[in-house]
């Protein structure tokens, strides 16, 4: 099977309007993750996640290193044709409608009229907003704003969904959603890379995980090789750190 | 490409007539025209070159700070609330998105320009009428038809009605297509507007060559000779938005704000090149090739600050 994303030394040190470092988001990260498997980037708020995201979306520039996205840089349109994208927060348009959401992302991911109208309805009945279709995103409630966040990752039928803390500030029953849906977007042959904190979500769905800690990555592995409970190991390997701190702070 | 950059023009120029600022901007404009217009006493026995003055001077004033504070609220929004994340995260190429963006804000501002310009023509067709309803009373009043009452009736009534029209019908049809059928409220306010002032600009124009025949026979050329001057002021307008939409990129609002003020200022003594009503006063014609060539002299000033963008938002880390 062939990378579908490959992370190589990469480095991100934020600067402020002076050019003055001010965080080191991520040191020296390197990970790779295969076609079809569901990939998981772990670690406590802080830890470089969502920069990491970023740098693969050609979003931010590394300052050392290479990333690849289906072998080509993401800073190229090729490489961002097939990729989808759901951020933390629901960045969504608010005077937009649900379907005006869709069709504008459908038009930025180059889909014909005919096209980008047939995959908003079918996303729209199949995130269950297909009733409120009409209604300005505005005035949704965070559920609903987010499934149409997810309807638009996917209206360009990308074959990597990246997903940044997808279950964050969900229900019970709508990150159960979430998770099936990923369970049938993979089956159905679709790469996943997510970053969470919720360590259950990740060990339900993922294969393969890196656990970060303050931008440096303190483990990878399969989920079944990192011992028998995912959040003690979590905790074994970025807790250490935290309790040392406390415990200065506490002198 | 060109699916992409609809899409975008599309989104950006609903996001500015969706929004209820940008609207008051408009009937101000309008408003300020209209009720200039009809101060007896600062019109100085020329009141239709005082409805025409103030109208290109509201399309330039009032248009300059639309285009300004349209590029500020589409960039600064769109990084401000994420939003740019989930489009640079598309396949569209950074500096495409930000023309695209910029486009959209520039056919919001040729909405403006557009609905105050019509209410311009209006008000000024009015005062000539009005100018000819005055003499024809005074000329009745020194025959011996005794007219006390007569008032300078300085924009006819049909002009003032239509200028009325802009302002009030746009929200009362917003408030009942909202209530009712669920439109957008400042969108369809904004549709309105333009419907009611161009249709009624042209009705005007008609109404007054049947009602006065030869006595308002100039009107037409009249119109014409406004037409290029008009035209002109777009080009400053889409210097200051190119200037703003490159700035919005690095800098916060205020920050935006203040230096569009500056290059404004920077430009005042090149401005007036595009204000020509003095080329209209006494008779003057302002020729179409002065306004191609006006706006060949501001093109390179766009351009370098559309490249200025593009490289701003080239280099930008977003999120």
């Amino acid at each position: 099977m062939s990378n579908v994303i490959e992370v190589e030394s990469v480095s991100k040190t934020f600067r402020d309007f002076w050019f003055r470092p001010t965080v080191k988001a991520v040191d020296q990260l390197s990970f790779s993750v295969a076609e079809g498997e569901v990939f998981g980037l772990l670690g406590p708020n802080g830890s470089g996640k969502s920069t990491t995201i970023k740098m693969l979306l050609g979003l931010l520039n590394p300052d050392s290193g290479n990333v690849k996205l289906f072998g080509k840089s993401p800073k190229t349109l090729a490489a961002r044709s097939d990729l989808g994208y759901l951020p933390e927060l629901s960045y969504l348009h608010p005077f937009l409608t649900a379907k005006e959401t869709l069709r504008y992302y459908g038009g930025l991911c180059g889909l014909d009229s005919k096209t980008s109208r047939r995959r908003t309805r079918e996303l729209l009945e199949m995130v269950g907003l297909a009733d409120v279709a009409n209604r300005a995103v505005g005035g949704f409630s965070k559920g609903m704003a987010r499934r149409v966040a997810f309807a638009s990752a996917l209206i360009g039928k990308p074959r990597l969904l990246v997903l940044d803390e997808p279950t964050s500030g969900l229900d019970p029953v709508s990150t159960n959603e979430v998770k099936t849906l990923v369970k049938e977007l993979v089956k159905g042959g679709m790469t996943v890379l997510m970053t969470s904190h919720l360590l259950g979500d990740a060990e339900d769905i993922c294969d393969r995980v890196v656990i970060l800690n303050r931008g440096v990555k303190v483990a990878e592995g399969a989920i079944g090789e990192l011992g028998s409970s995912l959040s003690d190991f979590f905790l074994a390997k970025v807790g250490e750190g935290r309790k040392f701190e406390m415990a200065e702070f506490l002198k | 490409m060109f699916g992409r950059i609809r899409a975008v023009i599309k989104a950006t120029t609903l996001e500015l007539v969706s929004e209820p600022l940008f609207f008051l901007l408009t009937i101000s404009a309008v408003g300020v025209l209209t009720i200039a217009s009809y101060l007896h006493v600062h019109q100085f026995g020329e009141p239709s070159r005082m409805a025409r003055d103030v109208g290109l001077s509201s399309v330039l004033i009032f248009g300059t700070v639309f285009a300004v504070f349209s590029a500020i609220r589409v960039f600064r929004r769109e990084i401000e609330s994420g939003t740019l994340q989930m489009a640079l995260s598309r396949p569209i190429s950074r500096e495409l998105f930000f023309l695209s963006k910029t486009a959209g804000a520039f056919l919001a501002c040729i909405v403006f320009f557009v609905i105050v310009f019509s209410s311009t023509i209006t008000t000024v067709v009015g005062a000539e009428v009005g100018k000819i309803h005055t003499e024809t009373a005074m000329s009745a009043a020194s025959h011996g038809h005794c007219r006390h009452d007569i008032m300078p009736e300085t924009l006819w009534f049909v002009s003032l009605g239509v200028d009325a029209c802009t302002v009030v019908l746009p929200l009362v049809f917003g408030a009942v297509l909202n209530r009712f059928a669920r439109f957008r409220f400042t969108t369809t306010a904004f549709a309105v507007a333009l419907v009611v002032s161009v249709s009624g600009c042209f009705y005007n124009i008609h109404l007054a060559l049947v009602e006065f025949g030869d006595a308002v026979s100039f009107i037409p050329a009249y119109v014409k000779r406004i037409l290029p001057v008009g035209v002109l002021l777009l080009a400053p307008v889409a210097v200051f938005l190119s200037a703003a939409a490159a700035l919005s990129v690095k800098f916060k609002d205020n920050a935006v704000a203040s230096f569009s003020g500056l290059i404004f200022l920077l430009f005042l003594p090149a401005l007036g090149n595009y204000y020509q009503t003095q080329a209209l006063h006494r008779g003057g014609d302002l020729p179409w090739s002065y306004v191609v060539w006006s706006f060949a002299a501001a093109l390179p000033f766009a351009v370098a600050f559309l490249l200025m963008g593009v490289f701003l938002m080239r280099s930008k880390d977003v999120g």
